[in-house]
């Protein structure tokens, strides 16, 4: 069950949602409309033998936006810290800008109860694509629970910059490392 | 409403979710689900989804992975069996392997109630990944209904 609008707005007053910085101009029917952050990372693959090995690249700003190119995968983060102790996150895309063919959270849309950050957008456009810092990108419904909640604990919990895959760390490399 | 984690072991303690292999571990609202031993490679097929075309061979995975390209498109079973006749189950990617670039569905996150059975993943690499049998590659999360099935 998703929360309403005024049930967010309870939850942020509350303290039961968190949503820094807040805007209370920025709600949909059941869901807060967060932007994007103001900075952009290319994951660029490199061949290495028979494998790749990958590095973030930052996208530079050409007249105020990003140029997206079809085929690369880009990591950003939202402009708020977003996160609840008493709710299950969904975030998604804009429907304005999958209208575009940008793809937002590559089938990642789960935020688990508990965290809370700016958290890493990946991003896929289908097509060449200029997106703006803080440029309103996706948005994030609030889920009640049943059952006892755990504590996450996950390795993103504390970054509230794009954060790199492990998968994607040197292999001399403790497993968050990010350039 | 979504399952936290440790509502959902107690649920598969009890019975009303099936999970195998199931080892107790849950992140807070979701299980990880494992990528099993073999995959199929579309890639490179003209598809004919309006006709009952063969599906590739499945493909023995080695242990020590195999790189998935971009523009390929593979499917392989989740090594766990699960289900439900009382949640719904709803596949998620990790955001591990999505900030790897990895879809691992196109449009079918979503089990039908009472259906259990592995999931087959439908993987679609954004940017080359190496992939393994039994890596976490993706988490499912169950969810409450409105009556009995």
């Amino acid at each position: 069950m998703f929360l309403s609008r005024s049930a967010i707005e309870r939850a942020v007053a509350s303290g039961a949602v968190t949503i820094d910085p807040f805007d209370p101009t920025r709600f949909t029917g059941a869901s807060y409309v967060f932007g994007v952050g103001d900075e952009m990372l290319e994951v660029a693959p490199q061949a290495d033998g028979a494998g790749f090995t990958f590095s973030p690249r930052a996208v530079l700003l050409e007249d105020g936006a990003w140029s997206l190119q079809p085929g690369r995968l880009y990591l950003a983060a939202t402009d708020a810290r977003i996160g609840s102790n008493a709710y299950a996150m969904r975030l998604v895309g804009r429907p304005a800008l999958g209208h575009t063919g940008l793809f937002l959270q590559i089938s990642a849309d789960l935020g688990h109860q508990g965290a809370c950050h700016a958290w890493t957008l990946e991003i896929i456009a289908t097509r060449p694509t200029r997106l703006a810092p803080f440029q309103k990108i996706g948005q994030v419904a609030f889920c009640r629970t049943l059952g006892a909640p755990a504590p996450y604990a996950g390795a993103f919990a504390a970054t509230d910059r794009p954060a790199m895959s492990p998968l994607h760390a040197p292999r001399d490399a403790p497993s968050q490392a990010r350039s | 409403m979504i399952l936290t984690g440790p509502h959902i072991a107690a649920a598969i303690a009890a019975g009303d979710i099936t999970l195998t292999p199931f080892d107790g571990a849950t992140n807070p609202n979701s299980v990880d689900i494992r990528l099993g031993a073999t995959l199929r490679d579309h890639s490179g097929l003209e598809i004919d989804a309006a006709a009952d075309a063969p599906l590739p061979p499945e493909q023995p995975l080695p242990a020590e992975g195999v790189w998935l390209r971009p523009g390929g498109l593979y499917t392989a079973e989740s090594r766990e069996t699960f289900g439900s006749s009382r949640y719904v189950p709803i596949v998620h990617g990790k955001s591990s392997i999505a900030r790897a670039g990895l879809f691992v569905h196109v449009n079918g996150d979503m089990v039908d109630l009472g259906v259990v059975a592995p999931f087959t993943f439908q993987l679609v690499p954004t940017a080359p990944i190496l992939v393994r049998p039994g890596m976490a590659i993706a988490q499912v999360t169950f969810w409450t209904v409105s009556d009995a099935l």
